[in-house]
């Protein structure tokens, strides 16, 4: 509960009719795409401009009050889970498309304006938002901000930090600054790349410009079916020493196919082991020679099934299976899990037989979709809440992200560590990594107000003694170095 | 009183170098950005990064590659070369020798940054030693990671003042199979036009540059696709798709231009013309990006500052300039969270900050805390700015739902 004073502070910030206090209202902020942690915020305020987020942060500020920012919810790592007796700032009413600039190409938006509504604003003039998180009809730029998001297509053209030109942000004492400029050129160091990624830890990103860019002139699209998952991945392989960068390359394993086919009925083979949806765009006289290239190379890997989209719809459809894949998995499974880590694309198939391995031993199974041009793995543990296997699945699809940094990768490509990994960053990061981490943040947020408890590990969290650091394998092999 | 010189050869020994050396400290690379923004102040100690080299992993098959940032760009470039593969970076300053770890501090970029962004856009890892000898690393190995504060983008930029970066970790590019140039004599303003018309097309340059009185377009891809697309922006622009060597000729002049500018600016690409015509000086305008240097006398570069000031752009000074010439055209608008990052990373304020003029020169209150080793919880005396004027905090529950200070150390209550 607030007290009083708080309370009637941020009703005063934002206006009584921007304010939710019911109970079974509040209920609704309880998670984020993470549904398994849960805690319901004391109130939610949801500010119509960037003066009102001021407002509303100087009153947290004011009354010590923890807040966390809110965008569409699609988060996977609990980064939008409130805090207890803290309030929830949600951006779903700062929705206006600010302005598009056809000459400049860029768009000023309000934190709330979903992803996929970029695009389609910038379309009539031939332009597009390049960062598309497969959540992007409902996910917000200010929630990708938070997240640095990326999609299937930032192998080539890269993730949000990326594509951001400059953002107005409420700073945790609820001062109002620019970070970035009209240009890549900045004025000392670039804090607007600390904050991209920062998972709403370090203020509330309001006003954003990004970059848009032309439309291609030429997409190609084709699903190509493999009799292993190696095979596959051994195309990707030579599609990079062919040095062409797809403009995706998205993997699936017959677990996979098998669930999105039943959701969706994309046209894949349900037995096939591997499919592969590679992608080129760009200049049409690179797009066809490189195209060919492409099919070159998968038929030298023995690829069983060749699908050329030939129409916009035949693209869709193939896509379609590939985005569906997530939520498919509901239709194989009571439960699952989404996991997220990345390795160097050259360990691909050595992590996927020992994610199977690792699956036979808990007794659980794992369906695999990833971006395989970049080694950003999607592993989904199945299993059954009701047969008592959640601990075991959580235990695995932890021991997963982990096998990553082992491998020499990542704890995360895209989903962000929030709640959900927070722990695991001693396994990555090492003590110092970590305390120079915070000093960044006590340096925003000297009150610990700003979504805390999400991020960095904390004693509270993750016990007295998180994980231990385990040395980096480029570190045992001498490679790099740490004292 | 000269200044100790100290050149760390690994990791281990950079830390030395901050922890065994007492006073204030400098980090110098190259020197082929010295005298860029301003002026660096006598400090006790200067810690030279040039020997901080080599490649320390490569594999081509991941296109990652790590190296000490003491590195010359152009001596990476070399070696990706013989994979095929290229860091795509293409600063003037990389010919006279640039380190890796300089390009970043110095937040440098060339021709390239239209298609490929700048050194921010590449580095993937990074290991920095703090002002107290603390190694720190952010980012990894892998080019999609979203682990953990970007700490590299706060290096970018840095001119040294936050930190030594010792090691870097860069994404790597396929070198094109081919790439061609096309070249058209005009004015500043025709090339303006003609820029808008190029971006039109789906051409995708990866280089757009007006080299006083010439525009430069820079394409890549395969051979035949290279060659039917320079043929239509030539037609297009009424210019002519130049020979290799005449291309490399082209570009080395534009170099040669950024390498001897007093001043580089930043503005909306539309803007770009107005501000520079009202300058009669030799530039290279990046028409697409925004991003220009002007070789303006140093008696006018103030008048540059204004100018680019009042249109929303940066400004800073280049090497040509004389080093008493105001460094910034502006302060960001964040200043005061660089300041107490400063306060944060380097609580005794070793590392020399001064290529950025007065800007830190109002630090807050010292903290207690040692170098950047905890949160501040220290009582930080008659500070300056709002942000350290935080009381030593205490630390209770917030769940009598009381409105004493509350909601802290343990972070998610
Ligand atoms: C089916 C599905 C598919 C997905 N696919 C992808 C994918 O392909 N790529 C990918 O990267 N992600 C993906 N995600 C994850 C998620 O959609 C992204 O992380 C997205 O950016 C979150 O946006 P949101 O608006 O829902 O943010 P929320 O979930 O509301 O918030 C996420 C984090 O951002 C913070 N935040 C939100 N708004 C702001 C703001 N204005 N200022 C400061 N902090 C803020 C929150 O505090 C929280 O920490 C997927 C999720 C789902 C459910």
């Amino acid at each position: 509960m607030l007290d009083r004073a708080a309370h009637d502070a941020l009703v005063a910030a934002v206006g009584s009719e921007n304010v939710i206090s019911d109970p079974v209202q509040l209920r609704s902020y309880e998670c984020d795409g993470l549904t398994g942690f849960r805690q319901t915020p004391s109130l939610v305020v949801l500010p119509r401009s960037t003066e009102d987020v001021a407002q509303a942060v100087r009153a947290c500020h004011r009354h010590w009050l923890p807040f966390v920012a809110r965008g569409a919810g699609t988060g996977l790592s609990g980064g939008a889970m409130p805090v207890a007796d803290g309030v929830v700032i949600s951006l779903q009413r700062m929705r206006e498309i600010v302005h598009i600039d056809p000459v400049d190409r860029r768009a000023v938006l309000q934190p709330g304006v979903t992803n996929l509504d970029i695009t389609k604003a910038a379309a009539a003039h031939g332009l597009y938002y390049a960062p598309d998180p497969s959540s992007q009809q409902v996910c917000t730029i200010g929630g990708n901000v938070a997240e640095n998001s990326g999609g299937a297509h930032c192998l080539k053209y890269g993730f949000t930090t990326n594509h951001v030109l400059s953002m107005t942000v409420v700073l945790p004492d609820g001062e109002v600054v620019t970070l970035g400029e009209d240009t890549d050129e900045q004025l000392g160091p670039d804090l607007r790349g600390v904050v991209i990624g920062s998972e709403g830890t370090l203020g509330i990103v309001c006003d954003i410009t990004v970059r848009l860019l032309r439309v291609p002139e030429t997409v190609r699209t084709l699903l190509a079916e493999f009799p292993s998952v190696t095979a596959a991945g051994d195309v990707v392989s030579d599609l990079v020493a062919a040095g062409i960068i797809p403009a995706a390359v998205e993997m699936m394993d017959n677990l996979a196919i098998q669930a999105a086919e039943k959701a969706v009925g994309a046209g894949y083979t349900l037995t096939t082991p591997a499919a592969l949806v590679v992608e080129l765009d760009g200049p049409a006289s690179e797009c066809e020679a490189q195209f060919d290239q492409v099919r070159t190379i998968c038929e030298r890997h023995g690829c069983t099934r060749l699908h050329i989209a030939e129409t916009a719809a035949e693209r869709a459809k193939i896509w379609k299976g590939r985005k569906a894949a997530f939520a498919a998995v509901g239709r194989i499974s009571p439960d699952y899990i989404v996991q997220d880590g990345v390795v160097p694309r050259t360990r691909l198939a050595e992590v996927l037989s020992r994610i199977e391995d690792m699956g036979r031993d808990a007794g659980l199974r794992v369906a695999n979709v990833f971006h395989a041009g970049d080694g950003n793995l999607h592993p989904l543990v199945l299993f059954d809440d009701d047969a008592g296997e959640l601990e075991r699945a959580e235990q695995l699809s932890t021991d997963i992200a982990e096998l990553c940094v082992e491998l020499g990768g990542s704890l995360s490509g895209e989903h962000g560590i929030g709640t959900d990994k927070a722990c695991s960053m001693p396994r990555m990061f090492g003590e110092a990594d970590l305390s120079t981490m915070d000093s960044v943040r006590a340096a925003f947020d000297l009150r610990r107000l700003c979504n805390p408890g999400k991020l960095l590990p904390t004693p509270r969290l993750c016990g007295e003694k998180p994980g231990r650091y385990r040395p980096h394998p480029l570190e045992e092999a001498g490679v790099i170095e740490r004292l | 009183m000269t200044a100790t010189m100290v050149t760390p050869t690994d990791l281990r020994s950079a830390c030395e170098a901050f922890t065994e050396y007492r006073g204030t400290i400098r980090i110098q690379g190259a020197g082929t950005a010295s005298t860029w923004a301003g002026a660096a102040a006598a400090t006790d100690t200067v810690v030279d990064a040039t020997a901080l080299t080599g490649i320390r992993s490569y594999n081509p098959a991941d296109m990652t590659v790590s190296v000490g940032a003491g590195t010359p760009l152009a001596q990476l470039q070399d070696e990706a070369a013989r994979h095929g593969q290229r860091i795509a970076f293409d600063a003037a300053r990389v010919r006279r020798g640039a380190t890796v770890g300089g390009l970043i501090a110095t937040a440098d970029s060339g021709p390239l940054a239209l298609g490929f962004g700048s050194m921010r856009d590449l580095v993937i890892g990074a290991t920095v030693v703090l002002a107290d000898g603390t190694p720190a690393r952010t980012g990894g190995h892998v080019i999609k990671n979203v682990a953990g504060y970007d700490l590299a983008k706060l290096m970018h930029g840095s001119y040294g003042a936050f930190g030594l970066l010792t090691e870097v970790v860069l994404r790597l590019h396929p070198t094109p199979e081919a790439h061609r140039t096309v070249a058209l004599d005009c004015t500043l303003a025709d090339a303006a036009g003609h820029t808008r018309s190029l971006l039109a097309e789906a051409q995708e340059p990866v280089s757009l540059e007006w080299a006083d009185g010439t525009l430069l377009v820079r394409i890549e891809g395969t051979t035949d696709g290279t060659e039917a697309r320079a043929r239509s922006l030539a037609t297009l622009t009424g210019g002519r798709v130049l020979a290799e060597d005449e291309a490399a000729e082209a570009w080395e002049r534009h170099a040669r231009l950024v390498d001897s500018a007093t001043v580089r600016i930043g503005s909306r690409p539309s803007r770009l013309p107005g501000v520079l015509e009202r300058f009669e000086a030799p530039a290279a305008a990046g028409l697409a990006t925004g991003v220009a240097t002007l070789s303006m006398p140093t008696d006018r570069i103030d008048q540059v500052h204004d100018a680019v000031t009042e249109v929303g752009g940066t400004s800073v000074t280049r090497g040509a300039a004389d080093p008493q010439a105001r460094p910034w055209g502006r302060q960001p608008s964040a200043l005061r969270v660089l300041q107490v990052v400063k306060r944060e990373l380097d609580p005794a304020h070793r590392l020399d900050s001064g290529r950025f003029g007065a800007w830190f020169d109002s630090q807050p209150g010292v903290s207690e805390a040692a170098g950047g080793m905890a949160p501040v919880s220290s009582a930080t005396t008659q500070a300056a700015e709002p942000l350290a004027q935080e009381p030593a905090l205490t630390r209770t529950p917030t769940d009598s739902g009381g409105t004493a200070p509350a909601g802290t150390e343990q972070e998610d209550s």
